[in-house]
């Protein structure tokens, strides 16, 4: 039986490849697989980044684009493995970073999930949900399951096999060591980071958006001073190789790969907006106010909203709703 | 039989004779900027070598993101954040830059025509290669360098090369800030001993129009270049209250005007701006007002 399953798995593996690729090709001719540095790719072109990392027991995910993109995406990794999926890490609970979940779901095989180590017996790391749908490890930080049944959101469904709600994660796959890390009140409140150790490459969701605004999810548990910490956090995990470049690479949720002066850049431009924002409500001025006082001017033809993201106004308005309400 | 022969040594001579000719009109533009050069400083050197004074961004096609990026920077900035402490320059501010450079011809040994040229300057172990085999630049998407990427081809007596994928860095070094989605065209070429090079930045971020400058070098096989070894560290201890990175709000900057009152020049030319790079402009503007003598200290 289990052996018709993995048969059965690796039909709807070959059809997806096969059966859909030329059609989504077609449609996704922006798709590409830049590699990064060691074992890991970023796949870009789709709404979202995606963070791969190939490998001899199978291949891990960090985030999952949408469906009608994952046959195309997958026909580009074929290139390199054959091998099936093995872990999809969702980095948040946005519908453009989460909605693959379900069609990866099915090309996993349970043998290369039962070799993944989970940190130290009795901890407090893993939490099974359902169980590994078809082999695959869907994991996210608890608040993505909390908000998705707790709060408004635009997710018809949720597919995840184990959250984790410490402030770390670790797994070995791959043979390198992955450590995933909670950023709280951050983007939302249950961002996670990835570090793949040996091949010295953070994906950080929408922690980093290079290009444009972040986005600051208050309703959802975001705050400003969250992402400034959970930036400065990034940068002392990155070391640059030599003259403040290289080294660690950075796949963010959208745009470039970067290194540590590009993060750098970035938090320098929400730390000083923040400044001033925050000096403005010191100053009694009004949300419309402070827009009209446009604080993000020198920013906007580099970040405002041209890409994707928010708009200036928008990005103002939940520095302001985040200052105001403390989150 | 005998003509069959001649026919073929013929057409081989002739083969022979265009493959060479081919070879030599195909490599016959192509300059060896090959050697050890030393910059000239002979223009705009006090912002070149002592340093541009705090918010002097005459000549500079700024925008007003630009302007207001430029009156927020406090030069603390370099040293509290630690990670601006081993920046190289960017590869095109490093063309206007101090350093010597040493240039490199990269020959393919199988067909032994240049793919590439490298060079290197003595500063922050900045090395740059600009090739020219005809690759393409690499995805919208790929990690950007203090460098770029550059590719060339010869034209009219000159290299002409392209950089794009550089990293956010400075037109000049008072804090107006250069973008990483800027692109730049240098023209190269020599005469005598003297290497001039011409670049054309266009950067839609911060520029209305496209930055033109020269620069120029001269052969010095005297010169030498040294390995450089930055590692940063912390300078400053930051408290609670502490700014991590420094900045004026806008509005609060009071060293905007120190520069024009010294020179007893108008604000708005210091500011920046497309106008401020052609002659009309000092025209516009007419020549300094009041007491032009410079002061250096304990001024009124």
């Amino acid at each position: 039986m289990k052996n018709l399953l993995n048969n059965f798995n690796q039909i709807v593996l070959f059809t997806l490849i096969f059966g859909t690729s030329q059609f989504t090709l077609a449609q996704d001719s922006n798709l590409e697989l830049l590699h990064v540095q060691g074992n890991v790719y970023m796949l870009s072109g789709a709404d979202v980044n995606v963070t791969v990392q190939i490998g001899d027991q199978g291949i891990v995910f960090v985030d999952s684009p949408s469906e009608d993109t994952v046959p195309a995406m997958i026909n580009l990794i074929q290139e390199y493995t054959s091998f099936p999926v093995l872990y999809v890490i969702n980095t948040h609970l946005d519908e453009e970073h989460i909605s693959g979940n379900t069609i990866l779901s099915r090309m996993g095989d349970r043998l290369n999930a039962n070799i993944v180590s989970f940190g130290p017996p009795g901890g407090d790391q893993a939490t099974a949900i359902a169980g590994s749908a078809g082999g695959v490890t869907l994991l996210a930080h608890e608040n993505v399951l909390n908000r998705f049944y707790l709060t408004e959101h635009d997710i018809e469904t949720l597919d995840l096999t184990s959250t984790y709600f410490s402030d770390t994660k670790d797994a070995h796959l791959n043979g390198e060591g992955l450590m995933v890390y909670h950023m709280p009140n951050a983007h939302t409140d249950g961002d996670s980071i990835v570090y793949f150790r040996r091949s010295d490459v953070i994906s950080t969701g929408d922690i980093y958006t290079p290009g444009r605004y972040p986005e600051i999810d208050v309703e959802r548990g975001g705050s400003v001073k969250g992402l400034v910490e959970a930036l400065n956090f990034l940068i002392a995990l990155i070391i640059p190789e030599t003259e403040a470049e290289g080294g660690t690479y950075v796949v963010p949720g959208h745009g470039r790969i970067g290194d540590e002066i590009d993060v750098v850049e970035f938090r320098n431009m929400l730390y000083i907006v923040m400044q001033r924002i925050e000096a403005s409500i010191e100053d009694d001025m009004s949300l419309r106010e402070i827009i009209a006082a446009r604080p993000t001017l020198d920013y906007d033809t580099e970040y405002g909203g041209h890409r994707g993201g928010p708009s200036s106004e928008e990005f103002i308005t939940a520095i302001y709703t985040s200052l105001t309400s403390q989150n | 039989m005998k003509n069959t022969i001649l026919t073929k040594i013929a057409a081989s001579s002739l083969a022979l004779l265009v493959g060479i000719t081919g070879s030599t009109l195909a490599t016959a533009q192509e300059i060896n900027f090959s050697g050890d050069w030393s910059p000239l400083f002979h223009e705009e050197f006090p912002d070149r070598i002592p340093g541009p004074p705090l918010a002097d961004y005459a000549g500079l096609p700024l925008n007003e993101a630009g302007i207001l990026r430029a009156n927020s920077w406090d030069p603390n900035r370099i040293s509290v954040v630690p990670e601006f402490q081993c920046r190289e320059h960017g590869a095109d501010y490093a063309m206007r830059g101090l350093a010597h450079m040493r240039v490199e011809r990269v020959i393919d040994e199988r067909t032994q025509q240049a793919v590439a040229f490298k060079t290197r300057m003595n500063f922050a172990n900045m090395e740059r290669t600009i090739w020219l085999d005809g690759r393409d630049h690499p995805s919208v998407n790929a990690a950007h360098t203090w460098d770029g990427f550059s590719t060339a081809h010869f034209e009219n007596g000159m290299m002409v090369v392209y950089t794009t994928h550089l990293k956010q860095s400075y037109h000049r070094r008072n804090g107006v800030e250069s973008s990483s989605e800027r692109t730049f065209v240098e023209y190269w070429y020599i005469h005598e001993n003297i290497l001039t090079v011409v670049t054309v930045v266009d950067d839609p971020v911060f520029f209305t129009e496209p930055l033109f400058r020269s620069q120029n070098w001269v052969v010095n096989p005297a010169m030498r270049i040294t390995a450089n070894n930055c590692e940063y560290v912390i300078e400053t201890p930051i408290g609670d209250d502490g700014q991590i990175v420094p900045h004026y709000l806008p509005g609060e900057n009071k060293f905007l005007a120190e520069n024009a009152k010294f020179y007893h020049l108008p604000l708005e030319g210091q500011q920046g701006g497309a106008e401020t790079m052609y002659p009309e402009f000092r025209e516009q503007f007419g020549e300094p007002v009041g007491d032009t003598r410079i002061c250096f200290l304990d001024c009124e």
